[in-house]
């Protein structure tokens, strides 16, 4: 096992920082709206979910969640427990899709984005309108489906080169 | 047990997260949510380099845009504006003028109310003027088509202008007061001395033939007479404004200011002639009484 295999898990939680540090400072410049704002994080997540490393991949996704959510306005536990929702969910999921079809990626990122945004939505005090809830869920799940495909094509792209001899390690 | 073994690392994950979420929460409960405090210290303090980079590109690059590349349209807007800014300003010097000669025909219309006489008269645009020193003379758009003649008196605002000395269809000449070869029968107003003022090929003019004996005052004024058979009689003409007697002369030395400007007349008050206005309303009753007759 690499020695590097040991910190995967950092790998992805400071990438996850900095791409919220990304999001929050390049899509306002880029004139998207704050409601439509993608959460890029949702990709990493996705990817992970596809990761058979065990638990290497699910202490990545919690540093995801966990980074994720320090960026959020909802910081407490709720962001970070969808995620890892969404990622329990993926991990579910047939994993030749995910590793071989980019876009059912992206569509389950999306989707992720979707859900997350109509439970924040719900949980939030004040509640906004619903027609407010359902226009911003969706247009989160859309840019988010549309973010996340070049990263999620470049990671696959990563793990495609890099792939390890040993199932259980990986080198970056 | 096959089963159990194969999904233990699921459920130990989910135990751990369970154990993990269920700490978060107690320990922000009763801490105010310092642990997420210290983290986002952390991750601002570490993310704040590519923050500002990226924030320092981005405005670098639309700073570029906007003072540089979006100039090519700001240059083609400009001139667009330009173009606009002469336009209005040539329809605001265009509806100024049209005040101007509006307040101008006010008055006008003022003045022909004053005398009966001019209510048979037309008023005409001056659109020439002659550029020789030694002759006064204006063009009018009236002509014979308008039933002006040759002789006919023109006015403007002050009084007297002048009188027609050629006629066309369309268009007339306006011999004006000051040309050299111009006379009119003029009478003092204060004490009904009659007079001839003859132009003088300046812009002012000449009180003739009076006596030396004659009260002639500055600042006189003088109207016509009517015994030209030009001009209606009680029109102002001028103002004396100097008045000597020649050494050896017979005669008094009287220079007379006209109630015009020669150089910024732009419309004149021309009556035809008085026997033809004489016909023409002649001409007028009958028809009328004639229509009401049926």
């Amino acid at each position: 096992m690499s020695t590097l295999s040991l910190f995967f898990p950092l790998y992805f939680t400071l990438a996850a920082l900095f791409l919220t540090a990304i999001e929050t400072t390049l899509f306002p410049h880029l004139g998207v709206p704050s409601v439509c704002t993608p959460d890029l994080n949702l990709a990493l997540i996705t990817f992970l979910a596809s990761c058979s490393l065990g638990w290497r991949s699910f202490l990545a996704a919690l540093g995801v969640a966990f980074a994720s959510s320090l960026y959020s306005s909802s910081p407490g536990i709720i962001q970070p427990g969808i995620m890892l929702f969404i990622f329990f969910t993926g991990s579910r999921l047939n994993q030749t899709i995910f590793m071989n079809n980019i876009l059912p990626q992206a569509v389950f990122a999306g989707s992720g984005k979707l859900v997350m945004t109509v439970f924040l939505g719900l949980l939030a005090a004040p509640s906004p309108p619903f027609s407010t809830t359902v226009i911003g869920a969706f247009g989160c799940a859309l840019t988010t489906a549309l973010f996340t495909l070049p990263i999620l094509a470049y990671l696959n792209m990563l793990q495609e080169r890099f792939r390890p001899v040993n199932p259980d390690s990986i080198a970056l | 047990m096959p089963v159990l073994s194969r999904r233990l690392p699921w459920l130990f994950s989910l135990a751990l997260i369970f154990i993990f979420l269920t700490l978060c929460v107690n320990y922000g409960l009763r801490s105010g949510g310092s642990l997420f405090t210290i983290a986002e210290r952390s991750a601002l303090t570490m993310t704040y380099p590519l923050q500002k980079s990226i924030d320092f590109v981005f405005t670098l690059s639309s700073d570029f845009l906007d003072r540089y590349i979006k100039l090519v349209d700001v240059k083609e807007r400009n001139h667009k504006l330009k173009a606009d800014n002469d336009l209005l300003k040539f329809r605001i010097e265009q509806l100024q003028e049209t005040q101007n000669e509006n307040r101008r025909l006010h008055q006008l219309l003022n003045f022909k109310k004053q005398h009966e006489i001019l209510n048979q008269g037309i008023a005409a645009h001056v659109i020439g003027r002659q550029t020789s020193p030694l002759s006064h003379i204006l063009v009018i758009d009236c002509g014979s088509n308008q039933n002006l003649d040759l002789n006919n008196p023109a006015f403007t605002l002050g009084g007297v202008v002048g009188r027609i000395i050629a006629c066309g269809p369309q268009s007339a000449k306006v011999l004006l007061l000051i040309d050299r070869n111009s006379a009119c029968d003029v009478i003092i107003q204060r004490n009904r001395i009659r007079g001839v003022l003859q132009g003088t090929g300046t812009n002012l003019c000449r009180l003739a033939y009076l006596q030396r004996t004659a009260d002639v005052k500055v600042g006189d004024k003088l109207i016509t007479s009517g015994l030209d058979s030009i001009f209606p009689k009680g029109i102002t003409v001028g103002t004396v404004i100097t008045v000597s007697n020649e050494s050896d002369g017979l005669i008094k030395k009287i220079q007379v200011r006209p109630e015009f400007d020669p150089d910024t007349i732009e419309e004149v008050y021309v009556i035809p002639s008085l026997a033809t206005a004489a016909a023409d309303n002649q001409a007028q009753l009958t028809t009328t009484s004639q229509t009401t007759g049926e």
